[in-house]
């Protein structure tokens, strides 16, 4: 019983520099359904918030542009609406929450009013409903004695209290799909805690989409039901989680997760992935992963297409059960 | 590892208060005690792994140790030798004269998080690295060259890259290039400041074994300041954990993340997200925010996000001691 409210297609952003064409997002496609999380992770560059400002019609036009692709939101595909369209979904149907809630609330209003004038103009209700609430949103993210919050200033609030400032306006409008980008890494791990927890919690409740982008696998182990890991503007492996931790196929997935120190391993060395990320300008032709990969061979210079490797589990990579055979990590 | 126990730096009753508020005629003004009253020893060759939250004042206290900012009260004595051939004795930091404190500081170097602004963009990273050698007067220019080359490859970094400047580099390569300059002088103890906070994962685990492959060889000693506990737990021997600047827990790595004591200690850990699916975990969700540090609520500091609050933690301010095994703690109940 799915419901798919999302789904990107074959979605490509490039950027036009002085430097040449850069690939930030080169071909993703994915679906993120009602009521789940879809977790996309990767490494800075790799095109995952990118991914997610294209959708939303965010992208600065120029230097970027989108260069092919659909994003079908409700059978609408996004990229061919009006900006006018777009503004009315964007907010509405689609909500988006950032890493830093400082530089996206307004430091000169209070939370209250931010919220009661989102609320008034995606819902026309009048000053007073509105600001009723916005105050029942604040205390429905769990913010302490949300009448005399609501009329604090940003900057009044510490850095937790305004992300649940945001993801209230998020919410306000009872999206149907929520876009979440890195919402707790500028937090401290307790923090960090309780906002999952709040995210989690209005998921079920209001059973919206989730999509979360993030760098941290113990976030994704944690939140998400789908993966989609991102490599240098592609989507290298999409499995279901358990999936995805239980038999990453993907040499690149696979180097992610061992490089993550762990609780309980008492390995002396952590296990490393060599180099660094291509540059976005000349990306290699062939698998992208390939200068940096143990299991790569002659085949690898060729570009690699997603290959199914069980059920809705995809990977780029022509080596892919030589890898999963391979004991080590 | 630490062999016979040599001491490098103890660090007894340290507070830092920085007023604020206040105003030119007003009379009382707030104090936030961004540490108040911490003791740290340090072992030759051992790393001490520092945790806590934003403002929990565990940056403060490895700027008090290197003076860079100026204690309020407490000693700290780093027993090492100031000239080459001088034997190790202990010498009083915060006492110690502004040309003295030059000579110790050799003996300790700092790397900061942000591998993007803690290096002069205008310089070379040939120059960067000379910098150091030529302030403590250690070499003179024609062997600068060799232990710039020699300084490089030891972070792992081709001596080519001596002419590159720093924004150049990748982040990962421009911290090779902090800690090179940290190794520079030789230097005892590195207190290294949230070194891979601003990594990605694989980059990150680079400079971690990078860390600890220099301690082996170098036989330094870190002071390692993190808010990671992933980290810290990988990299320390001993921990400290620190809550509104105080340590309210320390212990040897094993013991603390095995047998956590202090329940907010305990709370940090299950925070923690594992990159494991499978796991049922059950977390201990933490209420409410981190007090305000001017305005500290009396007796336990944690005692308002507590889940195991009593009258007492009301009143009554917990002191760290020894529950066994020297394993430390600053609970009332635990």
């Amino acid at each position: 019983m799915t419901n798919t409210i999302l789904r990107v297609n074959d979605l490509k952003t490039y950027f036009d520099t002085e430097s040449g064409v850069v690939r930030a997002v080169d071909g993703v496609s994915f679906e993120v359904e009602a009521g789940r999380t879809l977790g996309i992770v990767g490494e800075s560059g790799c095109g995952k918030s990118m991914t997610a400002y294209s959708i939303l019609g965010l992208i600065p036009q120029p230097p970027g542009r989108i260069a092919g692709g659909e994003v079908f939101f409700e059978d609408r595909d996004l990229l061919k609406l009006s900006p006018r369209q777009i503004r009315a979904i964007r907010g509405n149907d689609i909500a988006m929450i950032f890493q830093e809630p400082m530089t996206s609330l307004n430091p000169v209003f209070t939370v209250g009013e931010q919220i009661a004038e989102a609320v008034r103009l995606h819902r026309g209700a009048d000053r007073k409903d509105a600001w009723r609430r916005a105050v029942e949103l604040l205390g429905l993210v769990d913010i302490p004695l949300p009448e005399e919050r609501a009329e604090s200033y940003p900057h009044e609030l510490s850095g937790g209290m305004r992300q649940r400032a945001m993801i209230a306006m998020a919410i306000s409008c009872d999206p149907k799909l929520l876009i979440a980008d890195e919402p707790t890494t500028a937090l401290d791990v307790t923090i960090q805690a309780q906002i999952l927890d709040v995210l989690r919690r209005l998921q079920e409740e209001l059973g919206m989409g989730l999509m979360l982008i993030t760098h941290d696998l113990g976030i994704v182990a944690e939140m998400a039901h789908e993966v989609l890991v991102m490599y240098a503007g592609q989507v290298v492996e999409r499995a279901d989680v358990k999936t995805l931790f239980g038999s990453p196929s993907h040499p690149y997935t696979r180097g992610l997760l061992a490089s993550v120190p762990t609780m309980s391993s008492d390995a002396e060395e952590l296990s490393t992935i060599e180099g660094t990320v291509p540059d976005p300008v000349g990306f290699p032709a062939g698998c992208r992963f390939a200068p940096r990969c143990d299991f790569a061979v002659e085949a690898c210079g060729r570009p690699q297409a997603l290959e199914d490797a069980g059920s809705r589990h995809l990977v780029r990579c022509g080596e892919w059960q030589r890898v999963v055979q391979a004991e080590t990590v | 590892m630490p062999n016979a126990n040599e001491m490098l730096l103890q660090v007894r009753g340290l507070k830092k208060h920085f007023p604020v508020g206040g105003g030119l005629l007003r009379r009382h003004r707030a104090v936030i005690k961004a540490v108040d009253g911490v003791d740290l020893t340090l072992e030759r060759g051992e790393t001490l792994g520092l945790v806590g939250e934003s403002g929990c004042g565990k940056t403060t206290i490895g700027r008090a140790i290197l003076r860079l900012v100026d204690p309020s009260a407490g000693t700290a004595t780093f027993h090492t030798a100031l000239e080459e051939g001088e034997a190790r004795r202990p010498h009083a930091v915060f006492d110690m004269k502004k040309s003295d404190l030059r000579r110790l500081r050799r003996q300790m170097q700092i790397v900061f998080q942000d591998p993007y602004g803690s290096l002069n963009p205008r310089m070379t990273v040939g120059a960067l690295l000379r910098e150091p050698l030529t302030v403590h007067g250690l070499s003179t220019r024609g062997e600068a060259g060799d232990r710039v080359t020699e300084l490089l490859e030891t972070v792992g970094l081709n001596p080519a890259h001596a002419r590159r400047y720093p924004h150049e580099f990748s982040g990962g390569q421009r911290q090779r290039i902090g800690i090179a300059r940290a190794l520079a002088v030789r230097p005892e103890l590195i207190i290294a400041d949230e070194p891979v906070s601003a990594l990605d994962v694989s980059i990150q685990a680079q400079i971690i074994n990078l860390l600890k492959v220099l301690q082996d060889r170098f036989r330094l000693s870190y002071l390692f300041i993190s808010h990671d506990l992933r980290v810290v737990r990988h990299i320390s021997d001993r921990v400290a954990v620190m809550y509104l600047g105080k340590i309210v827990e320390t212990a040897t790595r094993d013991q603390l993340y095995a047998k956590p004591l202090h329940p907010y200690t305990s709370a940090l850990l299950s925070a923690v997200p594992l990159p494991d699916p499978t796991l049922g975990r059950d977390r201990i969700i933490l209420k409410g925010d981190v007090p305000n540090p001017a305005n500290l609520p009396p007796g336990c500091p944690f005692h308002p996000r507590c889940p195991l609050a009593e009258a007492r933690c009301k009143t009554e301010v917990p002191v760290l001691e020894d529950k066994g095994n020297g394993h430390k703690s600053a609970c009332h109940l635990v």
